[in-house]
This record gives C-alpha cells, sequence and structure tokens, in this order.
C-alpha cells in the first residue's frame, strides 16, 4: 500500500514538469529542404532559405506539394533561422530535413565554415543529402515539377535512388562528406543541381579539396566518375567505331585498385575493373560478330575515358578515389611517408586494365 | 540456470558504448588503442577465468557470505562498501551519459532532471526485486534486443560508405605500446562476469560454467567493432569531431526498406532498453553488497523477497548523487571524471580477482 | 429443495413395503441416513436439503436435495476449433464424475471444504498426488481454511480470497470452463478447485504462458499452432503500445518515420482542432464502453449496436473532424489484438495496463513508452504465482505449465 502511495506522488511530481515538448505535429512546420547562399553583402553574407511543406490530407501528383519558401540574409546560419522564425506561424521542424544546397558562388569560397552549423545540430539528419545549386540554390528550391507528390520529393527521391536509378546522379551524405573533408588521401565531392524550367537536372558533380570547390565536372566525366567512386551502380559502355555504334548495359561491375612501385621512379596505380553486361542497344547485328572483338574494342575505349579522368583529376591535384588513404592503409603511416605521398600522387601513373564480359545481345540479334 | 551468466556477461559487452568506451578509444587511436584493446581481451578473459574458477568451492554462496567466512570484520565491512559504491558508480555513469545522449538527439525540450528521476525510479523499483527476477528480466530483453543489434551490425558491415581503408590504416598503429587507460577502458568488456558477485547465490554445484573460453572470442568481435566501425564511417580524422561517436555513427545509416528510416532511433531506443537493464543489475548488486556490509546475520536463501525496503532506500541515497552531478560537473569535466573512474574500477577489478582467487585456492586446500 | 422422486424412493417406498419397523431402519440406513443427536444440527441440515425422520425414537436425516443444473453448458468463453465442445456444469458432482472420466487415474484425490458463513459454499480441491507438490498442498489447504467471507459464489471471489495481496491487477490463477484444459493442467501437477454452482473451475499456480496459450495449441499441426502462437503475442505488443506509440509519434518525433508518411499524417491531423491525446483517449473510451456494453445488451440489440458503434460513430467522429482516419484504424487494432488473449482475465489486465503507458507517452513520448514496457515486463518477471515465477523464459527447460508438454 505504501509503495502505491510513494509511487503515486512520484507520479504528480513528474507530471509537474513534463510535457514541455509536447507539440503536435500539425503544429510544426517542416523544413524540407535548406539551401545556403553567398550575398554580396560583406556584412550579411549568408542567405538562407528555407523549403517549407504544406501537408495535405490526400496525396496527388502534382497538386499536393505546395511550400513556401523563406528567405533571410544574416551574418550566420543560426542568425537567419532566428529571423526566418519571426515569419512562420509554427515551430520549424528541421527533423526531416532531408536536402542541404550550397550555392555554387558559396561553395567556390568556402565550405567549412558553413558546414560546422549542419553538423553541431542534432536534427539534421546525419544522412542527408547534398548538393549544389547552380546557380544558386535559392533558385532551386522554388522547382516545383508537375509530378511532384510531396515538396521537394522529387528532389530526395532522385538523389536517394529510390525513384530514377541513373549512373549521371551522384549522391553525397553529409557525414561522407564530413568524412571526406577531414581525412587525409580522400577529397570531397558533390552533386551539381541544375535548373531547366520548372525541373531539376542533375547530372553534373563537382570535386572539392579540403577547403572549397576546385572544379565542375562536365556531364560524360561525372558518369565516369561515378564508375570510379561507387560499386554497384547501372551503367553504360558506349562503344563507338567506324563500323559499329553499340552500347552494353552493365549487370555487374567490381573495380578493384592497388599501388605499385612507390619506391621507384614509376610509381603506378592499377586499376582492375571487371564487368559483365548485354548488348542494349546497336546500329547493326551483333550477334554474329566476334564477341572477343567487340569485347576488346568497348574495353579499349572504357580505358581511355578512365585515364582521361584520373589524369584530369590529377592535375587539379584532388584524390576523390581514395588513393591517398589506400597508400596509408597499405602502412605508410608516419608523418614523413604522407608528405611523401603528396608529392607521390601528381607523378603517378595509371594503368587501367578492364575487362568486360558479353553474356548476351538482348532479346534480337 | 547456467545460461543466465552469459546473459549478464552479453549485456556488460553491449552496454560500453554507454560508458564512452568507444570515444576514450578512438581519442587514443594512433597512440596504441589497437595494441591496448588485445591486451584487454588477454586481461579481461584471464580475469572471468580465474574469478569463476575461484567461485566453484563455494556454490550457492556470493562474495559477502565467502567473505564472511574467511576474512575478519574490519576488512569486510569497508570491502564491501568500496564494491557497492563501485557498482553503484557502474550504473550511474551509464544513467548519467544515456540520459544526456536521450536529452541531446531525441528530446532536446524535456528537463533532464525529470528524466533522471524517471530513469532512477524505474530501475531503483525493479532493483530492488529478487535477483532471480532480474535474471529472468535479463534473459528477456537480451533475447530481444540483440538480434536487432545484430540487425544493425551486419548493415554497418555491409554499408556502401563504410570504407575498408581507414580501418586498415588505424590497424597498422598496433605497434605503439598501450597506457593504462587504454587497456582499463577496452577492459569493460569483459566486466560482466563479476555480476557473479551476487547472482552465485543461486548457482548451485550442478549449474557449473563451462563455455567460458566463448568471452574472449565475443569480446574480441565485440571491441573491434565498437572500435572500428565508427572509423570506417566517419574516416580516420573525421572521426574525432563527434562527442557521442557511435550514435553519429548510426545517424549515418539509411534503412531505405525499413519502417524507420533514420538508424538512429532505433539504436537509442533500443539501447535505453539495454542501460535501463545494466543500471537496474548493476544497482542490485550494488546495493545487495551494501545491505551485507550492515547486516549482521549471514544470508540465507528464505522465501524471495519481492520487493525489499532496505535496498530501495540504500538504492535511492546512492542515486541521488546521479542528480547532484548535474549541478556541479558539466559534460567536459564528466569526461573526465568517468575515465578516471574507468581507470580505477580496474585496478579494483584486478584486486578484487586477486582476492577471490586467493580465497578459492584457500578453500580447496581446506577442502 | 427436495427432490419428490428420491423422497418416494429412498423413504415412502421402503417405508410402505417395509413389514418390520427394524427392516425400515435398515433401509434407512442403506440409503445413506445419517442417525442425528445434536438438536441443534437438525435445522441446519434442513436448510442443506435433507429429510429429517424420527423413527422409533431416533432421528434420522436423510439427503433427498433436489440437484439443479446438472447439465453440462457449452461453452461460452474459450472456443476451440477441434476439442470438446462442452463446458463444466454448474453441479459440483457433476463435475467431478466429467473430470474422473477423463482422467481416470486413482491418483486423483479430492478433498471438501466448505466456506461462506451464509453460502455453505461446497469446494472441492483436486489434484493428482504423485505429481502436486506437497509445500504447494498444504500452504493452499491453509489459504482455504482461513477464507472468512459471507457468500461465497463465484469462482472469481474466490481467487480473490485466496490472493494475498490486495490490489491486484494480473492475475495469478487461472479460470476456465473447459474439462479438458483442467485434466491436462492436473496431469501436470498442478491443483484445481472447484465451486458448487459455478461452472468455473481455479487452476493454480498459473503462470504468464499459462494465460496466452489455448487448448488449440495441442489440437493442431505444429506449425499452425507456432504461427497462431506468435500472432498472439504481437496482438499483445500491438495492443500495448499502439497508442502510447502513436502519441510519442505524433507529438514528440514525427521524424522518426519517413518525409513522405509524416507529411500525410499532419495532413490528416489538420482538421482536428485537438492534441494528440484528446483523441486516444475519446477513442479509447469508445471502445472500452462498447465493449461493456455489449456484454450486457439483450441479444436483440446486440448486433445492431456493435455496427452502430463500430462503423458509424467512428466514421461520423472523423467526419466531424474530432479524430483522424489513423486513430481510427488504431483504435480498432488495439480493440480486435486485446480480444486475441485467449484468457479473459489476462486480457482485462493488458486492457487496463495501456492506461498507464499512455499516460507515460504524453509525459515523455517515446523514452516513456520504451521505460515503461521495460518497467511491466520487469514487473511481470518480478511476480511469483504461488513461488513459482511469473515471467520466465523457458529455454531449454522442463516446465510443468506448458500446455504442449505433458509428462
Amino acid at each position: 500500500m505504501q509503495i502505491v502511495r510513494a509511487l503515486f506522488i512520484c507520479t504528480l511530481l513528474l507530471m509537474i514538469s513534463g510535457c514541455s515538448s509536447f507539440k503536435d505535429i500539425d503544429k510544426r512546420y517542416y523544413v524540407l529542404a535548406i539551401g545556403l547562399d553567398q550575398t554580396d553583402n560583406k556584412k550579411k553574407p549568408y542567405r538562407v532559405t528555407l523549403k517549407l511543406g504544406i501537408p495535405a490530407e490526400k496525396i496527388q501528383p502534382g497538386e499536393t506539394n505546395k511550400y513556401e519558401l523563406v528567405s533571410e540574409d544574416a551574418t550566420s546560419i543560426q542568425e537567419a533561422i532566428r529571423l526566418i522564425k519571426t515569419k512562420v506561424d509554427k515551430e520549424l521542424d528541421f527533423g526531416h530535413t532531408k536536402v542541404l544546397l550550397f550555392g555554387k558562388s558559396l561553395v567556390s569560397q568556402s565550405i567549412r565554415e558553413p558546414l560546422d552549423w549542419f553538423l553541431r545540430r542534432r536534427d539534421i539528419q546525419l544522412i542527408g543529402f547534398m548538393g549544389i545549386g547552380d546557380p544558386s540554390a535559392k533558385d532551386l528550391l522554388s522547382a516545383s515539377p508537375k509530378s511532384e507528390r510531396l515538396p521537394a520529393n522529387s528532389l530526395i527521391l532522385s538523389l536517394a535512388h529510390e525513384g530514377t536509378e541513373s549512373s549521371y546522379i551522384m549522391t553525397e551524405s553529409l557525414s561522407d562528406f564530413h568524412r571526406r573533408l577531414k581525412e587525409k588521401g580522400k577529397d570531397p565531392y558533390m552533386p551539381v543541381i541544375q535548373l531547366r524550367g520548372n525541373t531539376i537536372v542533375i547530372n553534373k558533380a563537382a570535386v572539392f579539396d579540403k577547403e572549397r570547390m576546385v572544379d565542375i565536372l562536365g556531364t560524360e566525366q561525372t558518369r565516369i566518375f561515378n564508375e570510379l567512386i561507387r560499386n554497384n551502380i547501372k551503367f553504360e559502355i558506349k562503344t563507338v567505331t567506324p563500323q559499329l555504334k553499340y552500347n552494353i548495359t552493365v549487370q555487374k561491375y567490381k573495380l578493384k585498385y592497388k599501388l605499385l612501385s612507390l619506391q621507384s621512379s614509376e610509381p603506378t596505380i592499377q586499376l582492375d575493373a571487371k564487368i559483365v553486361g548485354q548488348v542494349e542497344e546497336s546500329t547493326t547485328p551483333l550477334y554474329e560478330e566476334d564477341w572477343h572483338k567487340l569485347e576488346k574494342m568497348s574495353e579499349d575505349q572504357m580505358k581511355e575515358r578512365f585515364l582521361k579522368l584520373l589524369t584530369y583529376l590529377q592535375s587539379k591535384n584532388v584524390d576523390p578515389v581514395g588513393f591517398g588513404l589506400r597508400y596509408r592503409a597499405m602502412g605508410y603511416i608516419d608523418e614523413e611517408d604522407w608528405e611523401k605521398w603528396l608529392d607521390l600522387y601528381p607523378r603517378m601513373k595509371f594503368d587501367v586494365r578492364i575487362h568486360i564480359k558479353l553474356i548476351d545481345t538482348g532479346v534480337i540479334k | 540456470m547456467k545460461r543466465y551468466f552469459y546473459y549478464v556477461v552479453i549485456m556488460c559487452m553491449i552496454i560500453n558504448i554507454m560508458l564512452n568506451v568507444p570515444t576514450y578509444l578512438i581519442e587514443q587511436r594512433y597512440d596504441g588503442a589497437v595494441m591496448g584493446m588485445i591486451a584487454a581481451v588477454v586481461s579481461g578473459g584471464l580475469c572471468a577465468f580465474m574469478f569463476i574458477k575461484s567461485l566453484r568451492p563455494f556454490p550457492g554462496q556470493g562474495l559477502p557470505e565467502i567473505f564472511r567466512t574467511y576474512l575478519p570484520h574490519a576488512v569486510r565491512v569497508p570491502l564491501l562498501l568500496y564494491l557497492g559504491i563501485m557498482w553503484f558508480a557502474a550504473g550511474g555513469v551509464a544513467l548519467i551519459t544515456f540520459s544526456r545522449i536521450l536529452q541531446r538527439y531525441l528530446d532536446p525540450d524535456i528537463d533532464i532532471l525529470v528524466l533522471r528521476i524517471l530513469l532512477i525510479l524505474i530501475c531503483s523499483i525493479l532493483a530492488a526485486g529478487s535477483s532471480r527476477s532480474i535474471l529472468y528480466l535479463a534473459e528477456i530483453i537480451i533475447i530481444f534486443h540483440i538480434p536487432l543489434i545484430g540487425l544493425l551490425l551486419i548493415k554497418s558491415l555491409g554499408y556502401e560508405y563504410m570504407d575498408w581503408d581507414a580501418v586498415k590504416v588505424v590497424s597498422h598503429y598496433v605497434k605503439n605500446p598501450p597506457n593504462l587507460e587504454v587497456v582499463s577502458v577496452a577492459s569493460y568488456i569483459f566486466t560482466g562476469y563479476i555480476n557473479m558477485a551476487v547472482f552465485n547465490r543461486y548457482f548451485h554445484k550442478e549449474d557449473k560454467i563451462t563455455w567460458l573460453w566463448i568471452i574472449p572470442i565475443i569480446g574480441i568481435g565485440v571491441l573491434f567493432t565498437t572500435f572500428f566501425i565508427p572509423i570506417g564511417f566517419h574516416g580516420t580524422e573525421g572521426v574525432e569531431t563527434f562527442i557521442y561517436v557511435w550514435v553519429s555513427t548510426a545517424d549515418s545509416m539509411r534503412m531505405e526498406y525499413g519502417f524507420v528510416e533514420r538508424v538512429i532511433y532505433m539504436f537509442l531506443l533500443v539501447y535505453l532498453s539495454l542501460s535501463l537493464l545494466f543500471i537496474t543489475v548493476t544497482w542490485h548488486v550494488g546495493a545487495e553488497l551494501i545491505k551485507d556490509a550492515f547486516s549482521k546475520k549471514r544470508w540465507v536463501q528464505t522465501a524471495e523477497q519481492r520487493f525489499s525496503w532496505k535496498l530501495w532506500i540504500i538504492i535511492l541515497l546512492l542515486s541521488v548523487q546521479c542528480l547532484l552531478t548535474l549541478k556541479y560537473l558539466n559534460e567536459k569535466q564528466f569526461f573526465e571524471l568517468s575515465r578516471q573512474w574507468l581507470i580505477l574500477r580496474y585496478i579494483s577489478e584486478i584486486g578484487l580477482v586477486m582476492i577471490v582467487f586467493w580465497l578459492g585456492r584457500k578453500a580447496s586446500k581446506c577442502k | 429443495m427436495c427432490d419428490d422422486t428420491k423422497l418416494y424412493y429412498l423413504i415412502d417406498k421402503p417405508f410402505l413395503s417395509c413389514q418390520t419397523a427394524e427392516e425400515f431402519t435398515q433401509s434407512l440406513l442403506t440409503y445413506g441416513a445419517v442417525k442425528q443427536t445434536d438438536a441443534l444440527k437438525l435445522n441446519e441440515q434442513i436448510t442443506l436439503g435433507h429429510t429429517v425422520v424420527q423413527h422409533m425414537g431416533c432421528v434420522y436425516s436423510v439427503n433427498v436435495k433436489k440437484s439443479l443444473n446438472e447439465q453440462s453448458e457449452d461453452i461460452k468463453i474459450e472456443h476451440v476449433l477441434t476439442g470438446p465442445q462442452k463446458a463444466l456444469a454448474e453441479d459440483l458432482l457433476a463435475n467431478v464424475h466429467m473430470i474422473r472420466s477423463r482422467y481416470k487415474k486413482q491418483e486423483l484425490h479430492l478433498e471438501q471444504y466448505i466456506l461462506g458463513r451464509s453460502s455453505k459454499t461446497e469446494v472441492m480441491l483436486l489434484f493428482d498426488v504423485q505429481l502436486a507438490k506437497q509445500q504447494l498442498l498444504d500452504r493452499i489447504r491453509a489459504k482455504l481454511l482461513s477464507i472468512d467471507v459471507d457468500i461465497l459464489q463465484s469462482t472469481g471471489q474466490l481467487e480473490i480470497l485466496m490472493n494475498s495481496r490486495r490490489f491486484s491487477l494480473f492475475p495469478t490463477m487461472l479460470i476456465t470452463e473447459r474439462p479438458d484444459r483442467i485434466v491436462l493442467n492436473i496431469s501436470q501437477g498442478k491443483i484445481v478447485i472447484l465451486l458448487q454452482g459455478s461452472p468455473f473451475a481455479l487452476i493454480l499456480p498459473a503462470v504468464f504462458y499459462d494465460f496466452m496459450s489455448a487448448m488449440d495449441d495441442l489440437y493442431q499441426a505444429y506449425w499452425v499452432s507456432r504461427g497462431l502462437i506468435i500472432l498472439r503475442y504481437i496482438a499483445l505488443v500491438l495492443t500495448l503500445t499502439l497508442p502510447a506509440l502513436y502519441i510519442s509519434l505524433i507529438s514528440y518525433n514525427p521524424e522518426l518515420t519517413r518525409v513522405q508518411l509524416t507529411m500525410t499524417i499532419a495532413g490528416s491531423r489538420a482538421a482536428v482542432p485537438y492534441p494528440s491525446y484528446f483523441e486516444v483517449f475519446f477513442m479509447l473510451f469508445l471502445i472500452e464502453a462498447l465493449v461493456e456494453a455489449s456484454l450486457r445488451l439483450p441479444k436483440f440489440i446486440g448486433s445492431t449496436a456493435t455496427t452502430v458503434g463500430g462503423l458509424i460513430l467512428g466514421q461520423a467522429a472523423q467526419q466531424a473532424g474530432l479524430v483522424s482516419s489513423i486513430m481510427i484504424i488504431l483504435t480498432s487494432a488495439v480493440a480486435i489484438s486485446n480480444f486475441v488473449i485467449p484468457i479473459n482475465t489476462m486480457s482485462a489486465a493488458m486492457r487496463f495496463v495501456k492506461y498507464p503507458l499512455i499516460v507515460l507517452a504524453i509525459l515523455f513520448g517515446f523514452i516513456g513508452t520504451v521505460a515503461g514496457m521495460f518497467f511491466l515486463i520487469g514487473y511481470l518477471a518480478n511476480l511469483r504465482s504461488f513461488d513459482e515465477p511469473y515471467l520466465k523464459l523457458f529455454i531449454g527447460e522442463q516446465q510443468a505449465s506448458r500446455p504442449d508438454k505433458s509428462r
């Protein structure tokens, strides 16, 4: 009996100060995407744009992706958010912020400082997707494709590869970006999202060094970049010769690389790619041709493309694939070894070996 | 009956995250953490083996009874009090750390004092029950939550962003010698066996605990995943940025096809149950030790006490210090304090194992 | 109270056909007459349904009680697909007859007690003397002898009287009307108490697992019964935690689910002006009232009321903007899952337990829900049913209380 009484009193005590964070789901305004831009104003360098989702009961594509875009200039991100809070009627909830966009001018200057706010807050998901908005993040956030069921949904679906699975779309999560920013031996990258009319196009990527954006890769380069970085994607290999033109769809893809002869004068990175694919499109019937010849032609062309991209990245002195980390993983962990690497990387030669295996030519010959 | 031993051991292995073990290890990752972990495996396995072996001549008796038979009064009482307080500190550290994590990640507006009072109430009422009930509770909780943790680990090992190169880099630092801090921090994984101090009362001659060699093997697995997975996710340099490393690691994972997309929520809620279990078990053991220090009669296995007022009062009095740390310590100071406490605990553990080993030898010589 | 036929055969006919008075005395004694010496006891005998005969200066009493309700009833509460379909009767001796004919061992012992000052109810203790624990028997006997109550009419009342705790929530003794369940439990060493005038028997000790097992588990194929057991436990967890999880999700941490789901839920709740716990309490109150009312409704109105309550009230409440549509699904899931629990007393206990969980969820969100479930499991693990652990997983141990493990 005593224990019941004691429990009762304790429960009453708890009730006094509980309930403080009780806030219903419809009293919150969900921030679905954040955009960060650079302004020309030196006193207020950051422009924060928030895309707030307006909920609807029945989901209809194109109808229910209503949103509200609020924007504010301030000296820091926290201040901007605070100013924005005065403009909205409900509590801002960042728990569903899945997309973090940065303006092109901002990342050309510096990404380190603004990133701190995103990492420090507990409610920004570390699995949030990052991207660069071209021309600016604010413009991107105003896009509202007609097939969208919820605001910012098209961005989320395409970046998460839940909707379309294209080999041009590079995905980068906040945690991965932060890891690459700090890591000795791996450099960050981000997809570049552009606006075309009312739709969004993601087919470029940008490479960073430890401080800012270094370069934006072209569309073709982005595709090969994707093949280099990620291991289990579906992509196509285009082979063009004077007689034949065909596309191979890749079913299985494995890329391995080794660092060899680092002490000698010819340090090499040997990349081995094993591909199993089938022909998807061709200008002439391929069944009767010598498949080994076809494979060889595709291999050569792919090797060219890989080499071109690798040397390009090397010339810009960025290392997004992670060769530096592999160097350290091989056992070179001292400070002097790292200095040696910084000197070694621009001199490295790439030896790309590709093995393609064609399993069939599709449904027709 | 003997399977309950393994539940307590597994519980202690998994709870290491709540004692900030990964954070301390990762701070020293370039300075001998890897070698320290291997040393901890050896030390922990050895201690477990010695302790359990030494308890064999004492079926049905807990540490208080053994001390009563062999040690003089002046040594027994302070020793039991000291041990009881160390046990309480274990539960207390887990409580404080976890309530901070909960408040930070799950519910920022909650008053942390109220949260702690709730957790203290729940754990103290359950810890004042009978030892058998706590073992049954441990069985149920562990069986339901270990598959979820296993799922998390397997998912993280095969995850797209898991970087094995970073893991290899850190493993090359194995040549650096460890210091006491790393060994003591890493050896907490193996401390589950020491709860037998009180639970041995219910283990009789036929419940001989075999398969002790499993403890080092599982311990190696747990230790290496707790240390290397955050490094694989956050990189060798980036892993230092986070205060609670494993929580941020859980946040970096996505379950695309699960109901809960952010793994961090599943992680936190599963660990809530496990932490409550850990706090209940440690506080129960600690309270039993202290109660026996103050009682004149030897403990006899009578009809089970389902709720003992004495135990509850002891627990409440000692758990008040968890609330006091709110006022006097900030987070950084608390980190330092728990680091020192882990080192102290390791030394005490070795001391205790030595004492029990000596008593065990004495007893088997007498027989 | 007297049965005319018995009166005729035991007293009238012999009286008329006997030649001498001694023959009649002999026949009276053969028919079970007891010689009474104490005049005070005669009133008691008459109220018990005996006839008092004064013959040749001696007073005898003969039992000619008319037995009521000797017919075994149909199963009303614990239905089974392929098992026996008749329950116990309301007469004690008829029940004993039923049980004996299913359990034909001579070790089945019976002990009779009389409880209740005004009702003088006969209580029978049944057990297998070889399998039941001696300690337990002594304890129960002592308990029965110490009961001092005015009227004892139902098994539920007896359970409360035998329980040493005053404020109890979880049943520690099983109440059942099925003879096959009783016989199975006797064969596992449990003790059964039967009551005159009640078609329900009391089985003790009973642990948590017993309350979640139905006799169907023994009568159906292995995989089918395993699947149904898993379903029952899932239903148990659902009925306890769904309302609490709803409140935690809606009002504390909506970021737990995917963004698409959150927006849909927010949209459907946009019309509801009240906070989420009001919705929950409103719908739960409706459902509880419905369940209680359907117990008492006359058969003719019964089904109409359920239709009205279930479909129309819920739908109308949603249209009026009082509750959201998700709440309706949730409440019906909770109500249905509750009745998946086979034994009524446990089902009622679980109906009660979800309210403290809801209160914890209102105060603390997910933390409160998980901590509350932890406390519940710990509390159940701490309960003892006559010294048997209440909640314990039986992995690798031969425990007496599993219905599919008979000795």
